[in-house]
């Protein structure tokens, strides 16, 4: 299973999936940092950090699985070596779980990224103009837990984007269904139905209801690891060629 | 392990209506060089799909090297080096990377990168993407990555399309030698008779999805039909002596060519014409071209 892993720790050298991580990170401290110089930042730190994390979980992160599954799909299809691996004898579920891990890794490691990208545009803005410095302290603690808490709601999108990726060699299918679930999830905020969609569990964390929350996380973690199981078993039955 | 390197037993797969293989017992013995053939269409990348274990069958048994396919499929398979219609590689790694990616897959030494660089030639070339390789040197990094961990059978569907002649020669002896040089059986597919019959010591012909001869080269030159060149000095009046009993045969140059013939055949001709007075100076058994024989086999025209 290791060895699985580090082949596809290998294939993403020199792919697009390491770019589609940054972007998220790069627009954020650009962003932040041009609301913070231009007056229009909600002036203190602990409303401007959260606005952050409001624009990674409705837009930034679902467009971020959106993009990442289906390239690190894209890097199988492509190159039509499902042939190849699958007939190396190693059990499939072993690639599709290394698959999965993969994902789910570099989401974790892209919400990071968006963390560390909050807290510098918050102080470069405070440095290029500090008459738009933001007051107060930094709430560091706070936004890596909301952040923390995405990143498991998250799991959920992530499982579900990355099996239709997988299945379909189509690189167009996968993210024209990401594009409509991220926007379908804005006009589903506030319905009954947001409460189950997954492009929404990751924007429900900041939910004012402390349940509300709490079910996102718990729909968004273990929906998420459910759908492995099942994209899993999905994957591994039907025939590859 | 026992038991030769392939053993299919009644092999289906069915695609809708269409019958892709069709009640297929394949056997290839260990050390055989075994030339799948057959037309477009025939079968055999279906039929490789399912030894390798990347498709369903509907019916029938696969055995490698005496492993039941289905019930184990890991072990089966751990010794099986493969290429599948196209060398398929990833164009943003370079060539040494795509080898380690398939050894870390398969728990393979990383010693192993080298040597089969080394045998495909291709050592100097190992640090430029793949991407930037021609199309004969992705077929030999195909090669060298199914020749990775020395396996026990490879399968190689086509290994040789698309490419010039001498990259077509340097890939069959790479094939023809490595029986001897690393022990290995291979199933080679190939659409033309002439592309394997300088490396295969058995062949398997496919039309249709059915196996309709397996056995040494010889024997599918011994079963198919000889042609007969006589020399004689009035081929006008041979063929009209002959014309009841041989209504095939064909003036040709200064004698007759009669297709169909086996050497019961050519005495009882030899002697029909001598009673008719007809001075003969020569009689020669021709076997068939090989392409014909296959051309014959598949109901193809050539
Ligand atoms: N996935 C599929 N869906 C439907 N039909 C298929 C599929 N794969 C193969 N076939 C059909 O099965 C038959 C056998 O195809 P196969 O690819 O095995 O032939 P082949 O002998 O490898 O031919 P070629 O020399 O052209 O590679 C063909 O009629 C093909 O159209
Ligand atoms: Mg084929």
């Amino acid at each position: 299973m290791i060895g699985v892993i580090i082949a596809d720790l290998i294939k993403l050298r020199g792919s697009l999936v390491l770019l589609v991580m940054a972007v998220p990170p790069v627009m954020m401290t650009v962003l932040g940092v041009l609301v913070i110089i231009s007056g229009n930042s909600a002036g203190d730190w602990p409303r401007t950090a959260l606005s952050g994390t409001a624009i990674w979980a409705y837009f930034l992160l679902p467009m971020t699985a959106t993009g990442l599954t289906a390239l690190l799909a894209q890097l199988e299809h492509s190159t039509g070596v499902w042939s190849h691996i699958l007939a190396t004898g190693t059990p499939r579920w072993q690639i599709f779980l290394s698959k999965g891990l993969i994902a789910f890794a570099l989401m974790g490691a892209t919400s990071l990224l968006v963390g560390l990208a909050i807290f510098a545009s918050g102080h470069v803005g405070g440095i290029l103009v500090s008459t738009e410095a933001l007051e107060g302290v930094p709430p560091y603690g706070q936004v890596v837990a909301i952040l923390a808490k995405m990143w498991v709601a998250s799991l959920l999108v992530t499982a579900f984007q990355l099996a239709i990726a997988l299945r379909f060699s189509s690189f167009a299918l996968p993210v024209s269904v990401g594009i409509g679930g991220t926007f379908v999830a804005v006009a589903a905020t506030s319905s009954q139905w947001g409460l189950v969609f997954p492009w929404l569990m990751p924007v429900n964390v900041l939910a004012s209801e402390p349940e509300r929350a709490l079910l996102a996380i718990a729909i968004g973690g273990i929906g998420g690891l459910a759908a492995l199981a099942a994209m899993i078993v999905w994957l591994s039955r039907r025939d590859w060629d | 392990m026992t038991g030769p390197a392939i053993e299919t037993r009644n092999l289906s797969r069915h695609y809708g209506d269409l019958t892709a293989v069709d009640d297929l017992s394949l056997r290839v013995e260990r050390g055989q060089i075994f030339g799948f053939l057959g037309p477009n269409g025939a079968g055999k990348t279906t039929t490789i799909r399912m030894l390798l274990g990347l498709i369903r069958r509907d019916a029938g048994s696969i055995r490698i090297a005496g492993h039941d396919l289905s019930s184990n499929r890991r072990v089966a398979l751990a010794r099986v080096g493969s290429i599948v219609e196209t060398p398929a590689l990833y164009l943003n790694l370079t060539g040494r990377q795509n080898l380690a990616v398939t050894c870390h897959m398969r728990g393979i030494g990383k010693g192993e990168i080298d040597r089969v660089l080394d045998i495909v030639d291709l050592a100097k070339e190992a640090g430029r993407k793949a991407g930037e390789y021609s199309l004969g040197m992705r077929q030999r990094l195909g090669i060298a990555r199914a020749l990775l961990g020395e396996p026990e059978l490879l399968v190689l569907d086509e290994p040789t399309n698309g490419l010039d002649p001498a990259g077509i020669r340097e890939i069959r002896q790479l094939i023809a030698d490595a029986p001897a040089r690393f022990g290995t059986t291979i199933l080679v597919s190939s659409h033309m008779l002439s592309e394997v019959e300088q490396m295969a010591s058995h062949v398997g012909v496919m039309n249709q999805g059915r196996l309709l001869f397996q056995g040494t080269l010889s024997d599918l030159i011994r079963t198919a039909p000889h042609r007969l060149e006589v020399r004689l000095d009035d081929p006008a009046r041979a063929r009209t002596a002959l014309a009841d009993n041989w209504p095939d045969a064909e003036i040709s140059g200064a004698g007759l060519v009669l297709p169909g013939v086996n050497e019961a055949d050519a005495a009882a001709i030899n002697r029909q014409l001598v009673e008719a007075g007809i001075a003969v100076t020569g009689l020669t058994i021709k076997p068939p071209a090989l392409e014909d024989i296959f051309l014959s086999l598949t109901g193809e025209t050539a």
